[in-house]
């Protein structure tokens, strides 16, 4: 984001993230603790009142973001934030913003799943961030930071635009984002800018009255509700993709990773110049609209791209959707709590695979033998009458 | 260039603010640096450790690839985090808790310290082992100056903390001066 006024300090990315959210303007958090963001209420319960503002531990992730919907109704900007579990309870309430075009800003600090998972950092959540998540045909717009400076910063920069299409806005780090610590600095990177809002709720005294709902009943309501959205989502994705390159020149293969797994890319791009390797970093800055157009302009000279993430292969779907069969793309992941190491991105961009040894394979091997009902001939099917429902099993 | 660094130990042993210590230390000095702390299953008597990693260019990776130097605060960590370290690497070793005889690793160097003992001597209580240790860290590796690290404990000590400015400062100085 550039050189700007301020004192570099070190701090961990859940309170910048808080912080941020605070400078750009919010006034309202609602949510429920969960690992490994409980430093944003923490943080907040404390900051919040000083500035006028509403802490408020909700009952439930469910009753925060219908909490979040009611305060963005009134038109004051607001906010829950949660972990990956968390976030899953809270696609009602999400579908229910998209459905009702309110902005508001969500913040997932990914833990590892599924279910109720662990605490350690994973980025399986892209799926959920970039396809809506809850019920229905919509779309949320997903920021993806890879630094407590970014933590920082795009609270500004999503409740900007979470105002101008009138949306839901996900951030998207992950537990390692959220948990350490790296140089910040903590004043705002540009001026907060807002938009209009005659939709909000504030009392129909002379003026006629208004209404927000998600439910269309009448006519053909519901299906012109979703070619309006639609419409709103190809602008979106007109004008919001978002990425950054580091070093792609001159690069003969290109890492496309974002978040955590971005910075981790990173250091293997450092070792693979030094071992005289030309690669590149792809960082999509804006995981929803996906930065097609960038990726797809450096593919007309890069031949050979190796998608990074902290799942088994998410992103790269969308990797591989935008570049076609012709280009060719590899992917390297880790799932559930793993974290790519430098080395082992390194081994991936040299074409060969990573060997970790015999003892992580027999563990592997193991945990996927435990599993044994789907072996051939082990899981026997048999067949069972309809019992218990009157007038079908008895005569 | 790039300096990893971890410290392990038990839950309560100051293992984290030792990390962030030396980050914020590293950072006053215009390098960049990043600290990564085990998180939520992390308690007093626990296990406890965290990654700092310093350079003078953009760090990539916050997580530990073969670290240059570790402090190690009890015979768990001692054990485990031994063999991560890369060769030639340079391990402070709390002998209050951790048996001498337990090192495996023949190509590092090691400084043996009770720093329990000393933080117990220096300033009555066995809370600022850390501290001790990481006085013992700068002595062998100054990976920052001391001067810098004095400053923050004056910065930090504001409120119920400035009964801990004198221990802590007692406490880097014991480390720094102690004889192996």
């Amino acid at each position: 984001m550039g050189e700007r006024g301020g004192k570099r300090v070190l701090e961990k990315g859940n309170v910048a993230m808080a912080e941020g959210a605070v400078q750009a303007g919010c006034r309202c958090y609602f949510g429920y603790p969960i690992t490994p963001q409980n430093e944003v209420p923490e943080y907040l319960s404390k900051r919040l009142p000083e500035v006028g503002g509403v802490f408020l531990q909700a009952e439930s992730e469910i009753a925060s973001i219908n909490m979040v919907l009611g305060a963005v109704s009134t038109g004051v900007r607001a906010m829950t934030s949660s972990s990956s579990p968390g976030i899953s309870l809270m696609q009602e309430g999400i579908s229910f913003l998209a459905g009702s075009q309110l902005p508001a800003l969500i913040v997932n600090v990914q833990r590892c799943g599924p279910g109720l998972g662990g605490i350690k950092t994973t980025q399986g959540d892209y799926y959920q961030a970039t396809r809506g998540g809850g019920h229905g045909d919509y779309r949320t717009l997903v920021l993806a930071p890879w630094s407590v400076q970014e933590m920082f910063d795009f609270p500004f920069l999503a409740f900007e635009l979470a105002e101008k299409y009138r949306n839901p806005v996900l951030m998207l780090p992950d537990a390692v984002l959220g948990q350490m610590k790296d140089a910040v600095v903590m004043t705002p990177p540009g001026p907060i800018i807002t938009y209009e809002k005659d939709y909000v709720l504030d009392g129909a005294k002379g003026r006629p009255a208004r209404n927000i709902r998600s439910m269309y009943l009448e006519d053909d309501d519901q299906e012109l509700l979703n070619y309006a959205l639609r419409t709103k989502y190809e602008i979106m994705e007109a004008n919001e993709q978002r990425h950054e390159e580091t070093e792609t020149d001159d690069a003969e293969v290109v890492i496309v990773a974002y978040g955590t797994a971005a910075r981790l890319a990173l250091s293997a791009m450092q070792q693979a110049r030094e071992e005289g390797l030309r690669v590149g970093l792809f960082r999509p800055v804006t995981l929803w609209p996906f930065p097609a157009k960038a990726l797809r302009a450096l593919a007309r000279r890069v031949k050979r791209f190796l998608v990074v993430e902290m799942n088994l292969g998410q992103m790269v779907d969308d990797v591989r959707a935008v570049l076609g069969p012709e280009v060719e793309v590899d992917f390297f992941g880790r799932p559930g709590g793993g974290m790519p190491t430098p080395r082992e991105i390194l081994a991936h961009l040299h074409g060969r695979g990573v060997d970790k040894g015999n003892e992580w394979a027999d563990k592997v091997d193991a945990a996927v033998d435990h599993y044994v009902w789907w072996r051939e001939g082990v899981l026997q099917p048999r067949e069972v009458s309809p019992v218990g429902h009157k007038g079908v099993a008895d005569e | 260039m790039l300096f990893e660094f971890m410290t392990a130990g038990f839950g309560g042993q100051g293992i984290l603010y030792l990390g962030d210590v030396l980050a914020g230390a590293a950072l006053r000095e215009g390098r960049n640096a990043t600290f990564l702390p085990t998180y939520g299953a992390a308690m007093r008597g626990g296990t406890a450790n965290c990654v700092v990693i310093i350079s003078d260019k953009a760090i990539g990776a916050m997580t530990l690839d073969q670290p240059h130097a570790a402090v190690l605060m009890n015979q768990p960590s001692f054990e485990k985090f031994q063999a991560v370290l890369r060769p030639g690497g340079l391990i402070v070793a709390n002998t209050s808790l951790v048996d001498p005889s337990s090192l495996r690793r023949t190509d590092l160097r090691v400084v043996w310290i009770p720093a329990t003992q000393i933080s117990k001597d220096v300033v009555g209580t066995e809370r600022s082992a850390n501290i001790v240790a990481l006085g013992a860290l700068l002595k062998a590796e100054p990976i920052v100056e001391t001067a810098t690290i004095e400053a923050i404990f004056r910065d930090g000590a504001t409120g119920k903390r400035r009964a801990m400015l004198d221990k802590n400062l007692a406490a880097l100085r014991a480390g720094l001066d102690f004889q192996d």
